[in-house]
């Protein structure tokens, strides 16, 4: 594909994004957010759902695509941006897709904060070599090197190279994992509800006495 | 509002007031927690607050104006021992009542 079909996808599959996004008002910062200052499940729950779908394609690719699966080196840089990024965004309100939007509908502390997201990247991508661990000189030789960047054996692709078992596999165990996760919530959620019609006929009762 | 504008004030206390809602019920309003122009999660946080302060089988209105706070309160009242009565659309902003229980 031209460089120029490549742009016209992209922008087409991310203004389908920024449609379902907008409209179904999902929100990473709230799933996590919500769920421990107010121990409510709702976005939660749908941040489940998308990477459950997300991990079987994901995963499924992998095994059969011959697509470019997308490759994201991981290292302890990865887990140290990840916290900074973490306390960034529940302090900005919202992760980088709702700012933007966010932005789009008019909110001018998201267009402050995406304006601070870009001069952060910008600032970051200063001193790249030097806060990428493992070092950027042993990592990035030019040839792939999967260990480096993966910490060992992190991922499924990683472990289908080497070990011949499909990606899927792995996939499904993570998508078993995530489905006892929302179990885990809906039980909850029912205990909440169970608790909340409890205290509120023990009120009843001691109004009617 | 300016991009330097501070807002002038979070949270502002009406008089209470009764309120009939589409149950047919009269319910009276003890307190109005104004949440306009307030982005998430402020309005969830100044809502939990206000249940929290509130006597058992009073009824607070809360005005929002952000569409993911205004989805994020009912579900939120289970676990503040609260019901959701209903949630009005006005001219500029959607009124949440809550009732604790």
């Amino acid at each position: 594909m031209s460089v120029v079909g490549e742009c016209i996808v992209a922008f087409i599959f991310g203004s389908v994004v920024g449609l379902l996004v907008q409209r179904s008002r999902f929100c990473n910062t709230a799933a996590l957010r919500d769920a421990m200052l107010f121990s409510t499940y709702r976005n939660t729950k749908a941040l489940l759902v998308a990477m459950m779908i997300l991990t079987f394609g994901f995963t499924l690719f992998i095994t059969f695509g011959e697509g470019k699966t997308m490759h994201f080196d991981v290292g302890l840089n990865t887990f140290a941006g990840l916290f900074i990024f973490g306390v960034g965004m529940v302090l900005a309100g919202a992760c980088t897709v709702s700012t933007w939007v966010k932005a789009g509908e008019g909110n001018i502390g998201a267009v402050w904060a995406l304006i601070f997201t870009f001069v952060g990247m910008f600032l970051f991508s200063l001193v790249w070599s030097a806060n990428y661990w493992p070092p950027a000189p042993v990592s990035m030789t030019g040839e792939p090197n999967l260990e480096a960047l993966q910490l060992g054996y992190a991922n499924a692709a990683t472990l289908q190279e080497k070990f011949g078992i499909p990606a899927i596999v792995f996939g499904l165990m993570q998508v078993a994992v995530l489905y006892a996760i929302y179990r885990a919530i809906l039980r909850k959620e029912a205990i909440q509800a169970g608790h909340h019609r409890d205290v509120a006929k023990s009120h009843e009762a001691a109004a009617a006495e | 509002m300016g991009l330097f504008s501070k807002k002038p004030k979070a949270e502002e206390t009406a008089a209470s007031h009764d309120v009939t809602l589409s149950d047919g019920n009269t319910y009276t309003v003890v307190q109005v927690v104004d949440c306009i122009g307030d982005s998430c999660p402020r309005p969830q946080l100044m809502t939990k607050k206000t249940v929290g302060q509130i006597e058992v089988g009073q009824v607070i209105e809360v005005m929002v104006d952000n569409p993911s706070s205004m989805e994020a309160i009912p579900p939120m009242c289970d676990e503040m021992s609260a019901t959701h009565l209903e949630t009005v659309k006005d001219a500029r902003c959607w009124k949440i009542y809550v009732r604790k229980d």
